[in-house]
């Protein structure tokens, strides 16, 4: 008897481990690009989305700032962040403090400290346009790297573009140029049929400047080991 | 008086006679009666040709602009000039008097086209890489036939001292003694537009290194269509030249028309619905090379009425080999505003054997009048519509479920672009998706599927 009950229990567990995974719900939209929390080089962003079963979504880029305090005037300006001070660890702390407490308004404030002495920031909206930001890109001596702070207030990059699946699956697609250095994330909002947001998928990215080109010779290993043997025997017999 | 000026006519007849006499013997002597004409001599003033440039007609398919940033902008397929700049500069560096050609791996090539700033001509046909460069050069520049077919040329940021070639399964750097600046000069030279292309793995998430586009031009419509009309005997008349009262025209009850010379050793059939095919018997002869045969076809396309052969394309060439002779099979096909236009047949068909057309087949469109501009869906977007009908035509079984079926199609492209469709008397603007040697074409805006091939 027992021996029976224990079976049937471990039936109906692995029945229900089971049905999670059978039943689980499909994702509605996924992003394909850009990837999660990866640093791209260049001007230019690719955004990717994949939307199933004629969900709705609406697709919106933030680029993220970060207050800076000007030291002679005490003034507080918002500016870009600088990218190449960000590594994919960094990306995946933002990311995951982000999801721990995602909010769908427009203006945030998120703090990941890492060194003892970080000390919370309040963040101010001053100086910041809603269309592609005038702001400029901090030097790397404005903000030590030691802090390790990451206080961003996010401002609407691009507007939102609305999308709707038209079958089983369908891609929304757009391609941004002219993207300065700076913190981005794409958020997509999947919308119910009230038009509200259900859920909201987001991925962070870091865009650097394309470094200039190093020079390596990519050609240097192109002679084989036997025809390198031979050209420095003919060199040394010509000598 | 009189009889002094009739031996001086007698005097200058024999004379010409004589020079005459010895022309005909010398051309009979070097050509069979089959082959000689009296036209090669004399020119034919009642046959009329527009002459079409071979740099009219080879073209590269895609030109495509990197700043090694993992997309790639696309060149104005209408514009010639980039192509030419690219040909001056690759002319530069293999004029020098060290030029070194080495073969390098794809993992290089892929490295110099795609992490640097790079521009890379993809041909519509392969090209012999040895006469290209005689071709625009002058001369051979010690570039061995044994290279093959050029499908690819590429400038890159990486080197300016080389140039780059893919053919059919291997790659090569052109190492110069001279440094230029290519890329900058083929670029300014250029019309870049502001379609992107990115990988398959970007766009769809799938591994795949297919360019699939984003964006396409804008100022697209549908146009109305129908098979090319021409004057029939005028075409007889020009195909068969001086020959032309010797030919037998025999018509069927179909409204098919057949003109035959000297007991079908050169035949013209002209069908009912608008296409030509011409056959002629070669017995011998030289072939001249690669271009000097294209140069005989593109004589032979321009022959033909009042066609604009401009308005083709070179889109394939492969070499030919009989017994005795040796030529070239070129296909060639429409385009409009730089666009390709797909249909059931290529627009036309040589073969050249021995130096002389030997086969030709044609079947045009001419276009009367564009409709409305259409609104231009994601190439991704119609890619993911389709793809379980896409996974029935390639599998023959229905997919259990659509996920199933895209990634399977999204890993399987090769390459997807924007064409027209000749259907139902239109032109239709189409995304063409390209599986292997299989193309399905979907409507551009509503990604209705129309064929597939």
């Amino acid at each position: 008897m027992k021996h029976r009950a224990r079976i049937i229990s471990f039936v109906l567990a692995l029945c229900m481990l089971m049905s999670s995974t059978v039943f689980a719900a499909a994702p509605k939209a996924s992003i394909v690009s850009p990837s999660a929390d990866t640093v791209v080089s260049g001007d230019s962003l690719l955004i990717s989305v994949k939307v199933a079963d004629k969900n709705s979504v609406k697709v919106t880029v933030f680029e993220e700032l970060e207050t800076v305090t000007d030291a002679k005037t005490s003034k507080a300006a918002l500016i870009s962040v600088n990218p190449s001070l960000l590594t994919e660890a960094d990306l995946k702390a933002i990311s995951s403090d982000y999801s721990a407490k995602s909010d769908a308004s427009s203006v945030k404030e998120k703090e990941t400290p890492v060194s003892d002495n970080a000390a919370a920031e309040s963040t101010s909206t001053a100086a910041v346009t809603e269309e592609k930001g005038e702001s400029q890109t901090a030097s790397p001596a404005a903000i030590p790297a030691s802090t390790k702070k990451y206080v961003y207030t996010d401002i609407e990059y691009t507007s939102p573009a609305g999308f709707t699946a038209s079958g089983e699956l369908g891609f929304f697609t757009k391609q941004l140029t002219g993207v300065k250095p700076g913190l981005y994330r794409v958020q997509v909002d999947v919308l119910d049929a009230d038009g509200k947001t259900a859920e909201s998928i987001v991925n962070f990215v870091a865009v650097k400047e394309k470094p200039a080109e190093a020079k390596t010779d990519i050609f240097e290993t192109q002679q084989s080991g036997a025809m390198t043997f031979l050209s420095n025997l003919l060199k040394s017999i010509f000598k | 008086m009189q009889k002094g000026i009739t031996e001086k006519v007698k005097n200058v007849l024999l004379v010409v006679l004589f020079v005459i006499t010895i022309l005909l013997l010398y051309l009979s002597w070097n050509k069979t009666g089959r082959d000689f004409s009296v036209s090669e001599i004399i020119p034919f003033s009642g046959r009329t040709s527009v002459y079409v440039s071979e740099s009219d007609i080879v073209l590269p398919r895609l030109v495509l602009f990197t700043e090694g940033d993992s997309g790639w902008s696309v060149g104005n397929p209408e514009d010639k000039k980039a192509f030419e700049a690219a040909k001056k500069k690759a002319s530069e560096l293999l004029l020098e008097t060290s030029v070194v050609v080495s073969e390098i791996s794809e993992a290089q090539y892929k490295t110099v086209s795609e992490q640097y700033a790079s521009v890379r001509f993809i041909m519509s046909a392969a090209l012999p890489f040895s006469e290209f460069c005689v071709n625009i050069c002058g001369r051979s520049a010690g570039i061995s036939d044994s290279i093959g077919n050029m499908q690819e040329l590429a400038f890159s940021e990486a080197t300016k001292d080389s140039f780059f070639i893919k053919t059919d399964d291997k790659y090569y750097r052109i190492l110069s003694d001279i440094q230029t600046d290519a890329l900058s000069e083929i670029r300014a030279a250029s019309d870049i537009t502001q379609t992107r292309l990115y990988s398959a793995s970007k766009i769809l998430g799938r591994e795949n290194d297919a360019l699939i586009p984003v964006g396409a031009a804008a100022d697209l419509a549908n146009i109305n269509a129908e098979i090319y009309a021409f004057n029939e005997e005028l075409l007889a008349e020009e195909v068969f030249g001086d020959t032309f009262d010797f030919v037998r025209k025999i018509s069927d009850k179909f409204g098919n028309t057949t003109y035959m010379y000297s007991y079908g050793a050169k035949r013209l059939a002209v069908s009912a619905d608008g296409s030509i095919e011409y056959k002629e018997d070669i017995s011998s002869g030289e072939s001249g090379g690669f271009y000097s045969d294209l140069e005989t076809a593109l004589q032979f396309l321009s022959l033909t009425d009042s066609f604009d052969a401009g308005a083709l394309r070179l889109t394939g060439a492969e070499e030919l080999s009989t017994s005795r002779l040796k030529g070239y099979r070129f296909v060639f096909n429409q385009f409009e505003k730089g666009i390709a236009v797909d249909s059931r047949e290529d627009a036309a068909v040589i073969e050249v054997l021995g130096g002389k057309v030997s086969y030709a087949k044609r079947s045009l469109v001419s276009y009367t009048h564009a409709e409305e501009e259409r609104i231009v869906n994601d190439a991704a977007n119609v890619i993911a519509q389709n793809s379980s009908n896409i996974y029935y035509l390639l599998t023959d079984e229905y997919p259990e479920d659509g996920n199933l079926a895209f990634n399977y199609v999204a890993g399987k492209i090769t390459s997807v672009d924007p064409v027209y469709y000749f259907h139902g008397g239109k032109l239709l603007l189409c995304w063409r998706i390209s599986v292997g040697e299989r193309r399905f074409y979907c409507d551009i805006e509503t990604g209705e599927a129309y064929g597939l091939v």
